[in-house]
């Protein structure tokens, strides 16, 4: 396989709805969200996460503990230049994730409670 | 008021712009035009950013309002082979017909407008992007042509050698701009150009996917409303970072990437890559004194005086002050217009006189004016032309014998300060202080109000001069040997003079002065250069206080 991600075809971005989708064709990847994502894990921070989405990689974006990392604060949807909702791009990804069963709810997280 | 013809060299946007606007105001106009037609490069385009407007509705105004102007002639097929100064505000401009061969024949024109424009960079010295090598790479302005309905392929949007539909377009940004090996500036309009094309290739053809290759998008003011609209309309794919090469082997046109933004490597097969390429300035004879940025481009004085050329009655307009759009041209054609009818209707302005009878035809006013304003006239004298002369006084300054002086200036003044220190009624170190009234003279006026600089300045004497270029050496001679103790020169940094050399001038003619002066045994110390800027008063007290001190341990003027 090509070490090269090809941006021919984009056809995972149509896993995402609408309101998702436009968050993530919208961005402008200036960096805001990521800054004051308060999340404890951002990996990676949620302007990263957008950017995969942005190239296709939404297999990839699934693995993110930031989805499962997210609070719901939604501070990156107020600092967001362009008004984008970001959270809810989030939230979508966590939803997608949920229904695929190696990644539902990560190990990681589940130790953190057993703790 | 000027004579002669006013010259509009160049048939496109800012040319016709120009010519219009001066045939409406009823001046004598010649619009010269190297193609066999007018419109220049705007004829070429398919539509304009932002209203996707074909550019054929503005044109045809101006065309059609030329054609009814009775002072605008327009020569086609011409191109200009030189210019030369003949006498004081008439030019000669040489001409050449480029269907006759004929040789160069020449006109006189009281003032011309440069509107030469640009040229696209040549793609093809990109080597890494293919262009002339791989079909279906092309300019960002072939798509415009290939866009046109009377394009090569009626305006449908196919591939220009194999003509198969065209589904995926690639674009790639600063080809060949903002790089060292190319054009190391940034042409400015290419990021709007390319929106644009996204935009109307997702508008008018189905099935259009777009993705852009890039550096920064630069969109400045209301263009960046643009760019969002056109990221979020039509979702191009962008991809942060430059194609180190385009690959043409297999079946259409990979381009590879690293993008910066994700530390991904990307690439893609595109039907169509798009280089936007930028400007570059049009050939022009050299025109003698007007001077040239590094990259060919006429600037002007920016950012205060972007129309003012060291020429007086010469103005550049559009492409050939700098890479811009066609609103840029526009506005820039008509900020030349605006310069051009003060010229005509100026009356009243400032200029030297001479005074013929110390005059030896030594041709240094000529030399050294910026501006082209002196020259020696038939009787072998200085001549200067009211409406080319900005009242610097460069020349005033540099006249080996003071035989050139602005109303109001001149050896008289410093009678005046000598007299004065000559009474007595000066304390201290006698300090004859020259400032430029653009910059140090405001400051001083501000440092003079403040109470705790008072007793300092009680033994200055400030005189204001056009520029600090206009002091002449035989007046500070004058003021020394009357007894005072030191001359400062308060004038611009150097780069910032509006008159461009006036303190360099300033510079050289100390130097040389204090040479002299130290050859007769006085301190060259007695005479300072300083350069303050508008707001500098407060250095302009300590540079007073400084010398004030240093004039204080050289003891009183040997000649008091």
């Amino acid at each position: 396989m090509s070490r090269y991600i090809d941006i021919t075809d984009l056809k995972e971005m149509f896993f995402l709805d609408t309101a998702a989708a436009k968050t993530a064709v919208s961005c402008e990847q200036c960096g805001k969200c990521g800054s004051v994502c308060i999340a404890p894990f951002k990996k990676p921070n949620p302007t990263s996460l957008i950017r995969l989405v942005q190239l296709g990689q939404v297999a990839e974006a699934l693995q993110s503990p930031l989805l499962w990392s997210c609070i719901g604060c939604e501070q990156c949807n107020m600092a967001c230049p362009n008004r984008l909702n970001v959270a809810h791009l989030v939230r979508s990804l966590r939803r997608l994730s949920a229904r695929e069963r190696d990644v539902c709810f990560p190990k990681y997280i589940f130790d953190l409670f057993v703790e | 008021m000027a004579k002669g013809k006013t010259i509009v060299v160049g048939g496109g946007i800012a040319g016709l712009t120009a010519a219009e606007r001066l045939g409406q105001a009823g001046v004598e106009v010649v619009l010269l035009e190297k193609a066999d037609r007018l419109g220049g490069r705007v004829a070429n385009l398919h539509r304009y950013y932002p209203r996707l407007c074909p550019p054929r509705c503005g044109l045809e105004v101006l065309l059609n309002s030329i054609d009814n102007l009775s002072n605008v002639e327009v020569l086609l097929s011409t191109e200009i082979a030189g210019v030369q100064k003949k006498s004081p505000g008439i030019y000669t401009v040489f001409l050449r017909d480029l269907k006759r061969e004929a040789d160069p024949y020449e006109i006189e024109a009281g003032g011309l407008i440069l509107a030469t424009g640009a040229e696209l960079y040549n793609a093809a010295k990109i080597s890494e992007y293919g262009y002339g090598n791989l079909p279906g790479v092309i300019t960002s302005m072939e798509l415009e042509s290939l866009l046109r309905p009377e394009g090569p392929t009626g305006g449908r949007l196919v591939h220009p050698v194999t003509g198969k539909p065209v589904r995926r377009v690639a674009f790639i940004q600063c080809a060949g701009s903002r790089d060292k090996n190319h054009l190391s500036y940034c042409s400015g309009y290419c990021c709007t150009v390319t929106l644009k094309q996204i935009e109307y290739l997702h508008r008018e053809c189905k099935d259009v996917s777009t993705w852009i290759f890039y550096r920064d998008i630069r969109t400045p003011g209301s263009k960046e409303e643009y760019y969002r609209h056109v990221r979020e309309e039509y979702s191009p794919v962008f991809v942060r970072g430059m194609p180190s090469s385009i690959d043409g082997a297999g079946e259409g046109l990979t381009v590879r990437a690293d993008d910066t933004l994700s530390g991904k490597k990307v690439e893609g097969n595109f039907d169509l890559v798009v280089l936007a390429t930028g400007m570059v300035p049009s050939e022009l004879p050299d025109i003698e004194g007007l001077e040239k940025d590094g990259h060919g481009f006429f600037p002007g004085h920016i950012p205060c005086a972007p129309t003012e050329l060291r020429r007086s009655g010469i103005w550049a307009a559009g492409c050939a002050q700098q890479p811009m759009d066609v609103e840029d041209s526009v506005r820039s054609a008509l900020s030349a217009v605006a310069q051009c009818l003060v010229r005509l209707q100026q009356e009243n302005t400032v200029y030297p006189e001479v005074n013929k009878k110390k005059c030896d035809h030594c041709g240094r006013c000529v030399k050294e004016c910026p501006y082209g304003a002196c020259v020696l006239g038939p009787d072998g004298y200085p001549e200067i032309y009211p409406g080319d002369c900005r009242g610097c006084g460069v020349c005033q300054g540099g006249c080996p014998l003071s035989c050139l002086n602005l109303p109001g200036q001149g050896m008289k003044k410093i009678e005046d300060v000598v007299d004065k220190v000559l009474s007595g009624d000066v304390p201290g170190p006698a300090v004859l202080l020259f400032l430029c009234s653009n910059d140090a003279y405001p400051a001083w006026n501000r440092l003079v109000r403040k109470d705790e600089a008072k007793e300092v300045l009680k033994g200055v004497m400030p005189i204001s001069v056009p520029c600090i270029g206009s002091v002449n050496m035989a007046w500070i001679n004058e003021a020394l040997i009357g007894g005072l103790d030191g001359v400062m020169l308060a004038g611009c940094h150097p780069g910032q003079c509006h008159h461009g050399g006036g303190a360099n001038h300033a510079d050289t003619r100390l130097q040389n002065l204090k040479e002299t002066l130290g050859r007769m045994m006085i301190e060259p110390e007695r005479l300072c250069l300083t350069g303050i800027t508008i707001d500098d008063s407060d250095r302009l007290f300590s540079e007073i206080k400084r010398f004030s001190d240093v004039l204080a341990k050289l003891g009183p003027s040997p000649f008091k």
